[in-house]
């Protein structure tokens, strides 16, 4: 395969830039939980790990994957950690206390940013979390820059001795283009398995409070080491000329690149590739041969703030714009950098004519036909429709839409189970939450604990599909082997709950609904209950018997006895379910369903069969033998 | 130059592979390419987006509103849902086999006509319409809207990438069923 090639050029997504860019740099360890836009990293570089000896987990959360990385680096090794931008929030407490304490190996830590909210609960901008911890940022804006910026990072960090941030956005990460190949590091193209040594040094690794007060100044120290590692590496380049300057990075330089071309007018460009520390005597320079200045950067006016401060201190007087004629939410694109420049330079504002989309039939994000997580979302509202329901991140957050509609709430990674504690207590009622398993394991299990110890009235149904679903089918403790395909202990979550203390456990399948309502009728005479739905991603799982030439099931509607009352649209909103206005009959699509018989367990007219090999109906749609069928999809999956 | 693509579908047609397969093809020609893909909140049955952008120098990923040379829909009210991207003289290639979403099955909410859309299109440039889904299902499966799609978006692409460039971009990034995938593409190319 071309990725591990050593000279040409090759398509890579940003993120695969990036793995690629840490194998040139012979990375020891690459550790990672997945979450988009970053979920390729660990993906490409686990895909290759076992061709270059480098280390790839998936751990259960960002703070134990920094943990593991900062560990490679403390034993000598180069280590790369990734992670969205919100998954900095929860390695945060390691992140900070390492910023005193430093790298021995180079350390990069990857946030991949997610402007616009593609698929996000927020847009927070990371390029301050680098300024909060005293490390270093690096800001690519195409897929080679973000290799370059990978390799560039670990001497940065070696360099220092700083751990070196690497923030990417959506629009890096997940754009394609082409990449310059170099040579592989030495040990990744031998295809061996590094090993460091550990070397204690206890002012450095204990952070007690007298060590940490040393090591502080030592945050300052390393900033100032960067500088002069930026400058000695030519990191932040001044292009074009004229009295109008432009201060930008990462993707935005092309959008200032594309829009000065168009207007035809010349701007002098001061494109920065480590945002911070920010070069002040670089900044001062430029600026002073300049007569207005306009920031260009996604979200906070992180570079504005800091050039202003700069003119301050330094006493020029030259004009600055950036926010206040570019908006501080959502993703930047063309027009409306177009549109500052013009507006910064005088100009007439050019409006695109932009045709309006009508009013149509929305398509947002659904769960996939014969989804098990919609059999829970439609017994849960059965059982108990007055239950504040929270739920979590994962494909199940999709939950919330029409005609589902069975969660309330939905913060952060975990956060249904302690947001649950807290709501039986403050409602005096019980809460019926639904996790992931992936998402159980990452920061569910210390708030279960947290609801048993101090008894919450909690049921907590667990989807467990044996896989982390949404970010692309990444392995996870429910999943029996590692990010590199080693077999690994499959930990039942059942069980678990069970020693952590819940009142009333019961694993599920979810495939059976009056199974799956018995357990949620049971569950809600306990205190803390427990019920863990298993079935595999139906998604993974079709194309895992695809694969293995073993029947797909499939349903189909009988016309005649179907009355067009639409219970299966309403109840269970499957794609594959299609009705028809003017016949007033449900059909399926046969290339949609993947037989997973909700509908035809719902349908009061029992107008919903399965299609034999044979091609006869089969109406009676729930034997033994097929709850055996379901039970070996869950059992003999991989 | 810059030549803007915008492909569109729902989860699971192969939009992002097309685009992959463009951008390769447009490299292998010696162009630059920035093939900028969305990864949504789920794998499946959801609007999805995908742009390709050919230029002699390094450029975004993504295409600007009303700016779009070619627009490729592997549905068709995915055609439509994308019409801010159009200008005058926007090409489109249309799947006219329709997926219809959940919404449009509940309440109220009516899937609009094909032939409406059509029209609507129309009014900004060539549409070339014709039902993928059919002549991938003659092929032997649905999974061939795919390059088939692909096929009649690389004949309109023609001066700017070879169809020699895009054949051999395919045998790159499709591995499995290669023969029917190329017998799909040629079918869509001589559309």
């Amino acid at each position: 395969m071309a990725f591990l090639d050593e000279n040409g050029v090759e398509l890579l997504l940003g993120n695969e830039a990036i793995a690629r860019g840490a194998f040139e740099a012979d990375v020891a360890c690459v550790s990672a939980y997945p979450g988009t836009p970053s979920s390729e990293i660990p993906e490409v570089a686990a895909k290759y790990a076992k061709n270059t000896g480098v280390y790839v987990e998936y751990s259960t959360n960002e703070k134990v994957a920094m943990e593991v990385a900062i560990a490679y680096s403390w034993s000598g090794l180069r280590a790369m950690v990734t992670m969205k931008h919100v998954g900095l929030n929860v390695a945060a407490d390691t992140f900070m206390s390492v910023a005193y304490q430093g790298a021995v190996g180079g350390m990069l830590v990857v946030s991949a940013d997610d402007p616009g909210m593609w698929s996000s609960q927020n847009e927070q901008d990371n390029r301050l979390f680098g300024r909060f911890a005293g490390v270093p940022v690096l800001v690519p804006g195409t897929p080679q820059e973000a290799k370059d910026f990978t390799k560039l990072g670990f001497e940065l960090s070696e360099a220092t001795g700083s751990l070196v941030l690497l923030r990417t956005t959506t629009r890096v990460s997940h754009t394609r283009a082409p990449v310059k190949l170099e040579a592989l590091g030495e040990g990744v193209r031998k295809g061996e398995t590094k090993s460091g040594k550990f070397q204690s040094n206890p002012t450095k690794f204990i952070s007690l409070p007298a060590n940490a007060r040393r090591n502080h100044p030592e945050v300052l120290r390393r900033l100032n080491d960067a500088l002069e590692f930026a400058r000695s590496r030519g990191l932040n380049r001044v292009i074009g000329e004229g009295d109008f300057g432009i201060i930008t990075e990462g993707v935005e330089y092309l959008y200032v690149k594309e829009a000065l071309r168009d207007l035809g007018v010349s701007a002098k460009i001061l494109k920065l590739d480590m945002v911070y520390p920010l070069d002040e005597e670089l900044v001062a320079e430029f600026c002073s041969t300049c007569t207005s200045v306009l920031v260009v950067e996604e979200l906070e006016p992180f570079i504005e703030d800091m050039v202003k401060s700069i003119l301050f201190d330094r006493g020029l007087n030259v004009t600055v714009h950036g926010k206040d004629i570019l908006p501080r939410v959502d993703e930047l694109g063309y027009w409306k950098v177009r549109n500052a420049i013009e507006h910064a330079l005088g100009l007439s504002l050019t409006k695109p004519e932009v045709s309006q989309v009508p009013q149509l039939p929305p398509r947002p994000p659904v769960l996939c036909p014969g989804c098990a997580h919609r059999n829970v979302f439609y017994a849960v509202k059965k059982v108990d429709r007055s239950a504040v329901k929270p739920s979590d991140i994962g494909c199940y957050t999709l939950g919330a839409m029409e005609p589902l509609k069975a969660i309330d709430t939905c913060i952060a990674m975990g956060a249904s189970v302690g947001l649950s504690s807290g709501l039986a207590k403050a409602q005096g009622n019980r809460v019926v939450a639904t996790i992931g398993d992936s998402t159980f394991f990452h920061t569910g299990l210390p708030a279960l604990v947290n609801a048993v110890y101090n008894k919450a009235r909690l049921t907590l149904v667990v989807l467990d599909n044996r896989i982390t679903a949404m970010t692309g089918h990444q392995p996870n403790p429910s999943t029996g082997f590692t990010a590199t395909g080693e077999v690994s202990p499959n930990l039942d979550i059942a069980e678990i709950a069970r020693a952590l203390g819940a009142d009333y456990v019961s694993s599920v399948d979810p495939y059976d609904l009056s199974e799956l309502e018995r357990a949620l009728r049971e569950a809600a005479e306990h205190v803390v209950s427990v019920v863990v739905a298993k079935q595999p991603c139906a998604l993974l799982r079709a194309s895992l018997l695809r694969q293995k030439k073993e029947r797909i099931p499939t349903y189909q509607v009988d016309a005649a006895k179907c009355t067009g009352c639409r219970v299966c649209v309403n109840l269970l909103g499957c794609p594959a379910l299609v009705f028809d206005r003017e016949a007033k009959k449900v059909s399926i699509n046969e290339d949609l369903c993947t037989g997973c018989s909700a509908c035809a367990q719902v349908c009061p007219y029992n107008a919903i069969y399965e299609v034999l090999p044979d091609g006869s109906k089969k109406f009676d749609v729930l034997t033994d033998e097929v709850k055996e069928r379901w039970q070996r999809w869950y059992s003999t999956l991989f | 130059m810059v030549f803007n693509i915008v492909l569109s579908g729902v989860g699971g047609q192969g939009i992002l592979t097309a685009a992959k397969i463009i951008g390769r093809a447009a490299v292998h020609e010696g162009h630059y390419a920035a093939v900028g893909e969305i990864h949504g909140l789920a794998q499946r049955g959801g609007s999805v987006i995908g742009f390709v952008r050919i230029s002699d120098e390094e450029v975004s990923s993504t295409v600007p509103e009303a700016s779009a040379d070619l627009l490729v829909a592997f549905e068709p009210l995915e055609a439509i849902r994308y019409v801010n991207y159009a200008k005058k003289g926007t090409k489109f290639v249309i799947n006219t086999s329709p997926i219809v979403p959940v919404s449009a099955n509940l309440g109220n909410v009516v899937y609009p006509s094909v032939e409406g859309i059509r029209e609507q299109l129309q009014s900004f440039g060539p549409v070339s319409a014709f039902d993928a889904l059919e002549i991938a299902k003659e092929i032997g499966n649905p999974i061939y809207v795919n390059t088939i799609m692909l096929g009649k978006a690389s004949q309109l692409l023609s001066e700017l990438v070879s169809r020699d460039s895009v054949e051999r971009a395919i045998r790159e990034s499709i591995s499995r069923d290669l023969e029917n995938n190329m017998a799909a593409f040629d079918r869509g190319y001589s559309l």
